[in-house]
């Protein structure tokens, strides 16, 4: 099993369509694919039509196990559950705060379901919290989406001084580009300026009207637009992520 | 929740059916999909007596529970040749769960499935599929040209919607269609005119008690016969070495059943089959070694320093090329002429009816019970008494009698098995299974050193590598002389547990008649 997280210490990156989309993309392969969507908004539960169940809680989810199979959704698509994020997840902070081993709690809630998913994609909640710091530990990789404007880099450098400072593992981290439009300026400079950091993957995800489309279709991309270029990119993408070495 | 088949109707209209559907739930209609799958699983059935399936479908290979339509394990598989055995399969979870399946059988295809399927997504208010309505048409082939065809309807789950998949269910069960308990693809391998399952290696054929002795004979050697036959077209096709080994043992039994039975037929009548089988089974000798060493490749590396690996793969290249040779000259002889006629002619015997006198056969109206009785525990008496006289300083020739000796006895025990208790004839085939693999070992591994020298002293030593190769047939050879006398000094822990007091009473209460009593005074 593989555990990709997508994070952003903001909101309206690109986050959760990247995440929707390439656990789209995992399960079209043929892999049983989860997503966890952990973002109190819901963004990525929304697109996939579904709803926590009466009893969901945020409480539950940490207490993981039993509590987390019983609430995994089947989305429309073959070998792609996801669980739906509650709108008391937006307190997670606290709860994690009382609790035991509270930066390595979501490892604990995600190992039990190893067995069972090849992909597991996190969609975190902006912010850096506690709720970022045990997704730093349970992710395999940590993606994040960049849109290059030098206020965005300087959030990114942020966040590999935080790893630095809490001494996680910086190998982790991986950019991508996204909501990239060309005829700006400051856009294709800063793209050029990342050029040769191998931090960065290759692919950009292009700013895109029909990206948000999503939102009225309630679909991954590729399900409704086959042959745009933000399809191809987001194809691109899942092809250089799940061929990075840390996925194995 | 899990998927629930319906058989249909003869009056059955999908388009009713889901104008139906229409009045009570959301529904959104997929476009007809097709598609093509090719089924497989081994000559003996190894993945339908699991309950499983192994289906290829376009790039897709998928291991499925026969009575689901949910994949369990399934890999990408973009070569136009199919996987034949487990281990071409190099990635994912398909190949663990084959090898412990399959084994060393290869896997043929069973038959080929093309499908239409006309999908209903069932919808909530947020339009979002909580179960799925599958009405599927269903035809399949098989090699020999047969078709069948099957039509029904599988209502899917969608995780996490239990109560909407349990209402759909009951609005079909009011609409009057049936679940199907059976799994499609086993109904359609029966419509085929296949028989999943029928074939096993395992021995299995009913008798009556009363049954003269030399009809049972007839049974017994007719079902062998049929056996012997079904694996000559794998073996010759060298499909994988299952059919020359099932194939042998056929042989084995028939001429154990022969030997041991004395007095059923007349001696004359038997006498020419005997030999013949035996040149039989002796001609396929050396192919079976050569089988075997080259299935032990992975465990003889293990025994050596890997820097005698290169040695080793000179004696397997040597084994492989010689195993080619020899599979062409035992191909060649099972379809000569001669073998067919003595195969045909021995047909012909097992079918007559012919009686036979007194005096030409003493046994044969013997009810067959009683002769199994007596014969069981002549057999068993007999291990008793040489095994309790092997020590540790006997020579190796009397553990490889006596392992012949079990093996005699166990043949007994599998003709006969059904004219006695289910349970206690388990048991015992059980506890004789244990002593004969141990002895089996010892032998394999007396066996397997003699031939190793005999490949030494056929070593060319001009070749190339030869010295090395020397080297690790040398290594191989102290390691297997290690373990057979680790083997040795087991021997009699196990044969105390084979010869135990509860044992012989259980022999004794199953077998001992008032003749073999009379004898024994």
């Amino acid at each position: 099993m593989s555990i990709i997280a997508l994070y952003h210490i903001k909101g309206g990156v690109g986050k959760t369509t990247a995440a929707v989309n390439l656990a789209y993309l995992a399960s079209r392969d043929g892999h049983s694919t989860l997503l966890f969507d952990l973002d109190p908004q819901g963004s990525a539960s929304f697109y996939f039509r579904i709803r926590p169940g009466q009893k969901f809680r945020a409480k539950k989810m940490l207490a993981g196990g039993k509590k987390i199979t019983g609430h995994l959704k089947g989305t429309d698509f073959d070998r792609l559950d996801a669980l739906p994020s509650h709108i008391s997840y937006r307190n997670l902070d606290i709860a994690l705060d009382g609790m035991k081993r509270s930066k390595r709690r979501l490892q604990e809630v995600l190992a039990p379901l190893e067995k069972e998913y090849r992909y597991i994609f996190l969609d975190s909640p902006p912010n850096i919290t506690m709720v970022s710091e045990n997704i730093f530990h349970a992710a395999d990789i940590v993606v994040v989406p960049v849109i290059p404007t030098t206020l965005s880099i300087l959030a990114w450098d942020k966040l590999l001084d935080f790893f630095k400072a809490k001494n996680l593992d910086r190998r982790k981290i991986v950019a991508f580009f996204s909501m990239v439009e060309n005829r700006k300026k400051m856009h294709q400079d800063t793209l050029e300026r990342k050029q040769g950091d191998n931090r960065f993957l290759k692919t950009v995800i292009p700013y895109s009207a029909v990206v948000e489309k999503m939102g009225v279709h309630r679909e991954p991309l590729p399900r409704f637009d086959h042959n745009s270029r933000a399809t191809q990119a987001y194809e691109d993408l899942w092809r250089e992520i799940k061929a990075l070495k840390r996925l194995g | 929740m899990r998927d629930t088949i319906c058989s249909l109707p003869e009056s059955f209209d999908f388009d009713q059916l889901t104008q139906d559907i229409a009045r009570s739930f959301g529904y959104r209609k997929e476009p007809l999909r097709s598609v093509a799958q090719i089924v497989f699983d081994t000559f003996d059935w190894r993945l339908f007596k699991k309950g499983k399936t192994l289906v290829r479908e376009g790039n897709w290979l998928f291991l499925a529970a026969l009575d689901r339509w949910d994949p369990e394990g399934r890999i990408v598989w973009k070569k136009r040749k199919a996987p034949e055995f487990w281990w071409d399969i190099t990635q994912g979870d398909l190949r663990p769960q084959l090898k412990s399946m399959l084994d060393v059988r290869a896997l043929l295809p069973v038959m080929r499935v093309s499908k239409t399927i006309h999908m209903l997504r069932i919808l909530n208010a947020d339009e979002k599929t909580v179960a799925k309505v599958q009405f599927e048409t269903c035809r399949a082939r098989a090699k020999s040209g047969s078709s069948h065809r099957i039509d029904f309807l599988t209502l899917l789950p969608v995780r996490g919607y239990a109560s909407e998949f349990r209402a759909v269910q009951k609005f079909l069960k009011d609409a009057g269609l049936v679940e199907e308990k059976e799994s499609i693809y086993v109904e359609l391998m029966r419509g085929l005119g296949l028989e999943p399952g029928a074939y096993s290696s395992k021995f299995r054929i009913d008798l009556e008690p009363g049954l003269p002795a030399v009809e049972a004979a007839r049974r017994i050697i007719g079902h062998l016969l049929e056996i012997m036959k079904k694996n000559e077209a794998g073996l010759m096709a060298d499909t994988d070495t299952e059919f020359l080994h099932d194939y042998r043992v056929s042989i084995r039994r028939i001429r154990s059943a022969l030997r041991q039975m004395k007095g059923v037929f007349p001696k004359e009548k038997t006498a020419r089959f005997r030999t013949a089988f035996a040149d039989i089974g002796k001609s396929t000798n050396w192919l079976r070694d050569l089988d075997v060493y080259l299935l032990k490749k992975d465990p003889y590396r293990a025994m050596l320093p890997e820097y005698l690996a290169p040695g080793l793969d000179r004696l397997f290249r040597d084994l492989a090329q010689e195993r080619n040779k020899e599979l062409a000259s035992v191909a060649k002889s099972l379809q000569s002429a001669r073998y067919r006629k003595t195969v045909a002619q021995w047909e012909r015997f097992v079918a007559s009816s012919m009686h036979y006198s007194e005096e030409e056969a003493p046994e044969a109206g013997r009810p067959i019970q009683e002769l199994a009785s007596d014969l069981i525990y002549k057999r068993y008496q007999k291990i008793i008494a040489s095994g309790q006289k092997i020590t540790d300083d006997s020579p190796d020739e009397a553990l490889h009698r006596l392992r012949i000796s079990c093996k005699r006895l166990r043949y007994l025990l599998e003709f006969f098995a059904s004219l006695f208790p289910e349970k206690e004839i388990g048991r015992l085939i059980g506890q004789l299974k244990k002593l004969q693999d141990h002895l089996g070992d010892f032998n394999d591994l007396c066996v397997q050193q003699q031939q190793l020298e005999g490949y030494l002293g056929r070593l060319e030593e001009s070749r190339e590598e030869a010295a090395l190769t020397a080297a690790a047939v040398g290594g191989l050879i102290t390691s297997l002389n290690l373990k057979q006398q680790a083997v040795r000094l087991d021997f009699k822990k196990r044969f105390q547990a084979f010869s135990s007091r509860n044992n012989q009473a259980l022999f004794q209460r199953l077998f001992k008649t008032s003749r073999a009593e009379g004898e024994a005074k």
